[in-house]
């Protein structure tokens, strides 16, 4: 938890923006910042996914 | 008046990430779990919300001003540097680890006991580290 709130919290700042910032916000006024963005953070969730839960078997 | 709708659009908010499901952390995990058992229904929830907020940037464009009287956001330089790739994909890290996004944790204040209480904390913690952090990755170029 302690390590997913830091993650979450340096990355919507770096990024200026979250699921609902980048992705609701920036989609729909079609922001390449937006679209951008989404395709980073939903990679980087599929991929930790896959590693903690069917690697790793933590989550 | 700004209050009291600043109010509303947070209550609407969210009801909204309750009702969609974007609160519930097992769900989350299964729509970005899409090596294994995928649960895509989550997507309905960001095109949904989409949808209106298209009409509504449309709606902006025939307005100077809103109906606050505070201006519109502009559209920002399409740049996809490296703050906004390395925070965005940090960020999904997260997103997965704990099924939380900012959102959610702080709706997650009513409901999601210490373990919401302690991400919270933890991501306002995260927020303060990011300053010091953009400011020398800007400065890197």
């Amino acid at each position: 938890m302690v390590a997913a709130g830091l993650l979450v919290g340096i990355g919507t700042r770096l990024a200026n923006g979250c699921t609902s910032g980048h992705g609701v916000c920036g989609i729909s006024r079609l922001s390449l910042r937006g679209i951008g963005a989404t395709v980073f953070y939903l990679l980087a969730g599929g991929l930790t996914m896959a590693l903690f839960r069917h690697v790793l078997g933590v989550i | 008046m700004r209050n009291l709708f600043a109010f509303l659009a947070g209550g609407l908010f969210g009801l909204g990430l309750m009702v969609s499901g974007m609160t519930d952390t097992n769900r989350v995990q299964g729509w970005l779990d899409v090596f294994g058992a995928w649960d895509p229904t989550l997507a309905f929830v960001l095109g949904g919300a989409i949808l209106p907020m298209m009409l509504a940037w449309a709606y902006t464009r025939t307005r100077a001003r809103a109906f606050l009287g505070t201006g519109f956001p502009g559209k920002p330089e399409p740049h996809i540097g490296r703050n906004l790739a390395v925070g965005s994909f940090l960020f999904g890290a997260g997103w997965a680890l704990a099924g939380l996004c900012p959102g959610p944790a702080i709706a997650s204040l009513s409901y999601g006991g210490l373990g919401g209480l302690v991400f919270l904390a933890a991501m306002i913690a995260g927020m303060l580290a990011a300053v010091p952090i953009k400011s020398r990755m800007t400065a890197l170029g």
